[in-house]
């Protein structure tokens, strides 16, 4: 009984932990810039009435599918035997993620559109902005304060699932743990590294969501 | 704001709409002078605001068609806008940019403060500076005693004082008419007062408007002429005297006796 904890071992690969870190956060800033873009535009084309036919399967399905199964279904669809350009499995990571999250961030972004009020879109079109410009200085803003809380949710769990790109030989941070226990074999402390870094990463920004959550709610109550 | 009088500014002719099946204007027409106050009475459901609406073309007109002399442009039905002499395409905006309309709700942008209420379409409309546009949003706060409100939030004013700033926001892009649809019916009488100056001191700088209404004492002093819509079509035009001592209809008769009990 009692387990000999020895993080001594670990010590060889603080730097390869620290590059998985570093992996891990670089894959979940550019998926959140992406699936982002992605999803706003996706969510504004489901209102649009010959486009939405399209959209509105591809949300469906991007959303039913486990993100583990996007994943590897992508990395064994971009490749040289079936598209004749093998695409690095980062960037098939970087794909499949973005996807996941725009299918989401696409319904946020459309009940969040429905749910700008007409005065407000009668306000601009009155004081003579093209449709454009409505959309632009009216509904976004409007439809970014309304969908802010939601998407930090979806933020912080977009940070968990890139974990899945670890097997998809992704070097992130778990990928990182397997290769340190595979040379060191001391399975536990090198979870509980890659559990501290989770812990450490995601606990302040689910902090940060609250208190954009609470911003959210008072804005709602004021307007 | 000097415009010449008398010369016309619009002309609605056989102006129809409907929504689904409920025909709310059945073939309105009339026309509006420079410099003319119009005032709209009728009651509630009669089409008022759906006029204001199809004549900023917030609305497209069924039939019929709205003549911008002042403008050079006719507005035809479906939304299309032509440009006499030549066709410039559907762009109703550029139009708008030149009416001002004042909802009964404000429509104030309740995310944002009164200085970006009132400078967001200058600056992105017209181009205007953001230095600009904030001094003019002074000039005319402080001129209608809202000049310690511009960097409050929306939900920190009162009703009136909302309402002002809504009739500010319009004046922003300098309009050469005002469509006023009942801005003073949220507001209690002592906040509905302070809004019923405001609109007294820019017709008397000869601003073109018309002005939906209840208050018919207020109508009587203001408009040049008054006018009764009911079910979609007007059953008089004339002026406050004509209305008020010569209705053509008993119903006019008794809407009048009603406003003036409740006034």
């Amino acid at each position: 009984m009692g387990y000999d904890w020895n993080f001594g071992r670990l010590a060889p690969y603080v730097s390869a932990f620290a590059r998985g870190t570093l992996t891990t956060l670089s894959l979940t800033g550019i998926v959140l810039v992406v699936g982002t873009v992605l999803g706003v535009l996706l969510g504004l084309a489901l209102r649009g009435r010959g486009v939405r036919l399209v959209a509105y399967p591809f949300v469906d399905i991007f959303r039913a599918l486990p993100p583990l199964v996007l994943l590897l279904f992508m990395y064994y669809l971009l490749t040289r035997q079936v598209i004749g350009v093998g695409v690095p499995g980062y960037w098939v990571a970087v794909i499949a993620m973005s996807l996941n999250l725009a299918a989401f961030t696409s319904d946020l972004v459309r009940a969040a559109v429905e749910a700008v009020e007409q005065d407000a879109i009668d306000a601009g079109r009155a004081l003579g902005m093209s449709p454009r410009q409505v959309t632009r200085h009216v509904v976004l803003p409007a439809v970014f304060r309304e969908i802010l809380p939601g998407m930090t949710v979806l933020y912080i769990g977009m940070l968990k699932i890139t974990s899945l790109a670890s097997v998809i030989n992704v070097r992130e941070a778990v990928y990182t743990a397997h290769t340190v226990i595979a040379n060191v074999s001391r399975s536990l402390e090198a979870w509980a590294v890659v559990a501290a870094i989770y812990i450490i990463i995601v606990v302040p920004a689910s902090y940060g969501a609250r208190a954009i959550e609470r911003w959210a709610g008072r804005a709602r109550l004021r307007s | 704001m000097a415009q010449e009088r008398n010369t016309l500014f619009l002309k609605v002719e056989g102006l129809r709409k409907s929504f689904g099946k409920l025909r709310v204007l059945e073939g309105l027409s009339f026309s509006l002078s420079v410099g003319q106050i119009l005032g709209v009475i009728g009651p509630s459901g009669s089409g008022k605001t759906t006029l204001l609406r199809c004549l900023d073309m917030l609305e497209p007109l069924d039939e019929g068609c709205i003549e911008f002399a002042k403008f050079g442009a006719v507005v035809g039905a479906g939304g299309s806008v032509e440009e006499i002499p030549t066709l410039v395409g559907n762009r109703p905006e550029i139009l708008r940019q030149r009416i001002g309309f004042v909802f009964q709700a404000f429509n104030l942008w309740s995310d944002r403060s009164v200085l970006q209420n009132l400078t967001l379409a200058p600056r992105v409309v017209l181009g205007m500076s953001r230095l600009d546009a904030s001094s003019r949003a002074l000039q005319l706060l402080e001129r209608f005693d809202l000049g310690d409100k511009l960097n409050s939030k929306t939900w920190e004013l009162s009703g009136g004082q909302r309402q002002r700033v809504a009739i500010v926001r319009a004046l922003m892009m300098d309009p050469e008419i005002l469509l006023c649809d009942e801005v003073t019916s949220a507001l209690d009488p002592v906040l509905a007062y302070g809004v019923l100056q405001m609109i007294r001191a820019l017709s008397e700088e000869g601003l073109t408007m018309i002005v939906v209404t209840h208050h018919i004492e207020f109508a009587s002093s203001l408009c040049d002429r008054i006018a009764y819509l009911d079910r979609g079509q007007f059953l008089q035009i004339g002026t406050p005297r004509e209305v008020a001592f010569e209705p053509v209809s008993a119903e006019i008769r008794e809407f009048l006796k009603v406003l003036r009990a409740a006034a």
